[in-house]
């Protein structure tokens, strides 16, 4: 720390007048105007499972919860208590855009099969779907739709089967082969 | 038919798709651990299946051939659905492309599992030679899945050595209720890359079995213990 470094780059994002609290359930209050209706028993497995990570966003002036209406619901049928919230302090017009946006832009995301075929079966190797959302139909469902996609991949994945051993120099360096 | 033999194609896969190929057309349904090549197979673009080569469950595969470890790897797996296209052809394909992307290779050893019906039909239709039996070794039961002794011994490396044996350790750390059972007998098979291993290997060579044939009557290729780890001699002497 030499006072030397030059200051970071003025941000060209604007950030909500925000602030992380944790509070009783009570203070918060689904969105009465939320359109969303997810799945509340997935997420509860979830949380069951995984814990309860990130926080729900709730308007600082109402106490609405404008983005995590599901979580919230999930989370107090697993017998919360308190909860992280990110209080926002925007007026009813921004309070309805986020709302609508939060899910919105979630609709307009899509998948990328084969990353998501490898992670679920990473998570199958570990343990198996529980607290993934998925089954073991879905993961039959995405394999069976990617078996007639499987592409040709490179010979970079491939394994080394005449890779000769070696063994490095603590002192020097020099790589020998070991025989 | 003739449309379709036309249209196939060999290449690398991903392991996803060489998992999914083992999961649905292969009759143990398990893909092996470490390093391996995956030639995937396609019949007018489709997806058919995967051709797996790896270096085997036991560290002394070379051995018996006097190679060593990295001039050595098995054909552990070939999972195919509705080909068109003869195994047979796959395979001699799939050998080309894996000493292509493995120059140092020069030996592929498979084995084929007599108790399962598998007498090695591909391996005969593609000039492999065949070595004879191998020994019964023990196996154990983890979790209700056959394990072969070394990938056993493998698991067991992280906990504590106290003296007792592989079964009794099993059962203490991994499963209450491991049990050991004898492993099938296997025909082996070898494809030699360099020709003058091919020449020095024949002399050993023994008559294919045929489908259906008792595999007692065929007789040993190697002694017991570790997957034919003890060398045939002359091989060393030369």
């Amino acid at each position: 720390m030499n006072g030397s470094k030059s200051p970071a780059p003025k941000s060209r994002v604007r950030v909500c007048n925000e602030r992380y609290e944790v509070v009783a359930i009570e203070r918060l209050r689904p969105h009465p105007k939320n359109p969303r209706r997810g799945d509340v028993g997935a997420i509860a497995k979830s949380i069951a499972k995984n814990g309860f990570y990130g926080a729900v966003v709730a308007q600082t002036s109402t106490g609405h919860i404008l983005a995590g209406n599901h979580r919230f619901e999930a989370a107090k049928r697993e017998g919360a208590t308190e909860l992280p919230v990110v209080w926002v302090d925007v007026d009813d017009k921004t309070a309805r855009r986020i709302l609508l946006a939060d899910n919105k832009t979630n609709d307009e995301a899509g998948y990328d099969d084969m990353v998501l075929a490898r992670t679920l079966e990473e998570c199958r190797n570990d343990d198996d779907f529980t607290g993934t959302g998925y089954t073991e139909a879905d993961f039959e469902a995405l394999m069976e739709k990617l078996s007639d996609k499987f592409e040709p991949a490179s010979g970079d994945e491939q394994g080394d089967l005449d890779r000769v051993p070696s063994v490095t120099c603590p002192e020097c360096g020099h790589v020998f082969a070991k025989s | 038919m003739s449309s379709r033999k036309a249209d196939l194609r060999l290449d690398f896969c991903s392991h996803a798709a060489a998992r999914y190929a083992i999961e649905h057309w292969y009759y143990t349904r398990t893909i092996p651990v470490g390093a391996l090549v995956k030639i995937g197979v396609w019949e007018s673009g489709t997806f058919e299946g995967v051709v797996l080569f790896g270096k085997g469950a036991s560290n002394n595969l070379g051995k018996p051939y006097a190679l060593e470890h990295f001039e050595v790897c098995e054909l552990v797996r070939v999972a195919l659905r509705r080909h068109a296209m003869p195994v047979s052809r796959v395979l001699g394909i799939a050998l080309r492309m894996l000493h292509k992307q493995c120059p140092g290779l020069k030996l592929v050893v498979t084995f084929a599992d007599a108790e399962h019906g598998h007498h090695g039909g591909i391996y005969q239709a593609t000039n492999w030679i065949f070595l004879g039996t191998t020994a019964r070794a023990e196996n154990y039961v983890i979790h209700g899945r056959e394990t072969h002794g070394v990938a056993a011994r493998k698991i067991l490396a992280r906990y504590p050595k106290d003296g007792s044996n592989t079964v009794t350790r099993l059962r203490r750390y991994i499963d209450a209720d491991a049990r050991v059972v004898l492993s099938s007998t296997k025909y082996r098979y070898v494809f030699p890359f360099d020709d003058e291993l091919r020449r020095r290997l024949l002399p050993f060579a023994l008559p294919y079995p045929k489908r259906g044939e008792s595999k007692d009557s065929v007789a040993p290729g190697s002694p017991p213990g570790d997957d034919g780890a003890s060398p045939i001699s002359p091989l060393h002497a030369c």
